[in-house]
């Protein structure tokens, strides 16, 4: 039995890489090039804010939410103020709706492109890496003019926003948006038009709707397989129900479906913050309301962050902080599917499937692969591998 | 020697239970807008080519043994640039009980970018403060050994 | 969102302890823990909602476990919310109708020290087998 047993060999993969972003820890299970299984090891970024939480005052947890992860700064302190919002009945005035919306989506967008960049860089087209992030950089600059730095804004308050958008700079915001959607196109086109593209991503990394359900997976991974979620509509705050906007659904559920999702979100995006620009101008009033004290009670706030649900829960027992603050963010369940995304697929496929889900990226330089004679695959041969494999198709496609 | 290494820094990013923000400014800082590379700054993927390490975050326990096992294979000189409020004083991370920084308690930290996050040109003006460092002819006896 | 509220009174009955409604997307439903794998089997097979997470809080004479489902046709957020002994704090596990709990059971185990019967799997999650902090962080003192 165990001869004809094949040996499965494990791959660890991380827990640190060069590119970027949290630590993570994968063990792939192979057999040769099959990937089998598929354990993750958490932890590398566990800062305790949870229980930080507990001794900072209502106020000053918004500054410690934002540190939770930087590309989706204001997702936190966004779902954060809609939980204390919902603790405390709270009604915000409209103005700072529409700025709230305005700042959730500028982050969408940049986080979408930094993922397409680093998408395109497993994949062996640097090209993609480098377009991207020179496209982001314009959306980085609007956000130091307009809300005072490049991350990291510190716009939410809790009842309104900290400070109002200047609105002579909104014409920047709207050329922003302008100039960015025919850079989307032409991002469209090199994923939807390029043979080596498709057969890359059409294979990957596929998620079925049944499982995407059984794993509670959310955001862009959750809509690549059909699941059609999204808070923005199902459960509308700030300024969602006030314009505009599309879910972006696909089915297949691979990574290509997923990609196709991000860039129709990003598109979707620039409709819903040029819609808004253009009711700020028009718009009288305050930024925020007087708050007193947070009474006693615990409330429930979500975002669509780019990655998916953030959910925060908020529980006070009077006084100025609060007795527990629960904080759920999308990787979480969206990284746990990839335990059953990647098996099946090819180790070259691996890389890109973990990536696919967008998580904190990270580790896939740094893993050390042992196929069954025991070879060794330094880091920079696996992408390597990742980008051979591109590269074959390429050439069979040309033939 | 130091003349030749100040015009060639290349560099191992170490993310130390950060929130992302750092790093994602440290890769833009190497992007072509702000174009680290001509100050003879390349990111590498493994610490074993660096003469450089960038570090950001507050430093968590699970994260210290890891940072110990990768120094041990760094080679000489090294140089240590700490990058982000978190991994100077653990900013708004302080009194965890998971966090067992700043960086600068476990090892020597050369050059320290302040900032949450440092803007890239911060960063860019902490690689040229190094390169003064090293042009000046301070020598190195490489980090603390752990 | 009152049919909804209908349908899960009609079927669990007197298992509910209390209803809490505290505006029109957000109920907490009181079940006693020892019904708290029927009800989550209910919520997430036959009424389709999606988990969200689990909450674990301690309220010192008890701990406090919600059971967070979002009901996303129409927005509406429903937390099952159960109390346990927090002496004994033990309670079943959802991991067998819920694969996407794995890692929260993990979790609250490692930082609240509550025990999952029927999980197999509760190695530690975040912390580092080194770690040398207060055990059970999340836990009042």
């Amino acid at each position: 039995m165990s001869k004809e047993k094949k040996k499965v060999t494990e791959i660890p993969i991380g827990p640190y890489h060069p590119l970027q972003e949290e630590p993570e820890f994968f063990r792939l299970q192979v057999e040769g090039e099959k990937v089998v299984g598929l354990e993750i090891e958490l932890g590398y970024n566990h800062r305790g804010i949870e229980k930080l939480s507990e001794s900072k005052s209502f106020d000053q947890i918004l500054f410690l939410v934002e540190r939770i992860c930087g590309i989706c700064s204001t997702s936190h302190p966004f779902a954060y103020v809609n939980a204390v919002e919902d603790l405390a009945g709270f009604k915000i005035p409209e103005k700072a709706k529409y700025i709230r919306t305005i700042v959730g989506e500028m982050e969408r967008i940049h986080s979408h492109l930094l993922w397409l960049g680093l998408a395109g860089h497993f994949l062996g087209y640097n090209t993609v890496w480098m377009w991207s992030w020179k496209y982001r950089e314009p959306l980085l600059e609007i956000c130091e003019k307009v809300f005072g730095n490049r991350q990291h804004y510190a716009m939410m308050k809790i009842g309104g926003v900290r400070r109002d958008i200047d609105i002579s700079k909104g014409n920047l915001i709207k050329k922003g948006m302008e100039d960015l959607l025919p850079k989307l196109d032409m991002l469209q086109k090199a994923v939807e038009d390029d043979p080596v593209i498709r057969a890359r991503l059409k294979i990957a990394g596929t998620l079925p709707k049944k499982e995407a359900r059984e794993y509670c997976v959310v955001g862009p991974t959750a809509r690549a397989s059909g699941i059609n979620i999204d808070i923005r509509k199902d459960d509308p705050y700030a300024a969602y129900d006030l314009v505009n906007w599309d879910v972006s659904l696909r089915k297949e559920g691979d990574v290509y479906a997923k990609t196709m999702v991000r860039l129709e979100e990003m598109r979707q995006s620039a409709k819903i913050i040029k819609q808004c620009v253009d009711k700020l101008s028009g718009l009288k009033g305050d930024i925020d309301i007087d708050i007193k004290e947070i009474p006693e009670g615990e409330g429930i706030g979500r975002h669509e962050a780019p990655r998916g649900e953030v959910f925060h829960y908020v529980k006070s027992h009077g006084g100025s902080v609060p007795y527990r603050h629960k904080v759920k963010a999308p990787s979480y369940a969206n990284v746990l599917s990839d335990e059953f995304a990647v098996i099946g697929g090819t180790i070259p496929d691996a890389a890109l499937t973990l990536a696919a889900v967008d998580p904190c990226y990270c580790c896939t330089e740094r893993m050390q692969a042992t196929d069954e004679k025991g070879r060794k695959y330094s880091p920079k041969e696996l992408i390597k591998l990742s980008q051979e494999k591109t590269e074959e198709i390429r050439k069979k496609q040309a033939k | 020697m130091s003349k030749v290494f100040a015009k060639s820094i290349w560099v191992y990013h170490f993310a130390a239970s950060p929130c992302n923000n750092c790093d994602i400014e440290i890769l833009d800082t190497l992007t072509p807008k702000f174009d680290a590379e001509r100050f003879g700054v390349k990111l590498v993927g493994s610490i074993r080519h660096a003469d450089c390490m960038l570090i950001t975050g507050a430093l968590n326990s699970k994260v210290l043994p890891r940072l110990k096992r990768i120094l041990k294979q760094a080679p000489e000189p090294f140089f240590v640039i700490a990058i982000g409020t978190c991994a100077l004083d653990l900013g708004v991370f302080r009194g965890s009980y998971n966090v067992v920084g700043p960086v600068d308690k476990h090892i020597k930290v050369d050059v320290y970018v302040p900032g949450c996050p440092p803007k890239p040109e911060a960063m860019l003006a902490g690689v040229v403060k190094l390169k003064e460092k090293v042009l000046a002819g301070e020598k190195k006896k490489g980090v603390k050994k752990l | 969102m009152k049919e909804t509220l209908d349908i899960i009174k009609k079927n669990f009955g007197k298992k509910i302890l209390n209803i809490k409604v505290h505006n029109k997307k957000r109920i907490y439903i009181e079940i006693s823990p020892e019904y708290i794998k029927s009800a989550v089997e209910f919520m997430f097979n036959r009424l389709k909602c999606r988990f969200s997470i689990a909450t674990g809080t301690d309220e010192r004479e008890y701990i406090e476990i919600l059971y967070h489902f979002s009901f996303d046709r129409k927005g509406i957020f429903y937390t099952l919310r159960t109390k346990i002994d927090s002496k004994k704090p033990e309670i079943e596990t959802i991991t067998d109708i819920i694969k996407g709990a794995k890692w929260i059971e993990r979790e609250l185990h490692e930082l609240m020290g509550i025990s999952f019967k029927g999980n197999d799997d509760l190695r530690n999650l975040l912390l580092s087998p080194d770690y040398k902090g207060r055990k059970y962080p999340l836990r009042k003192q």
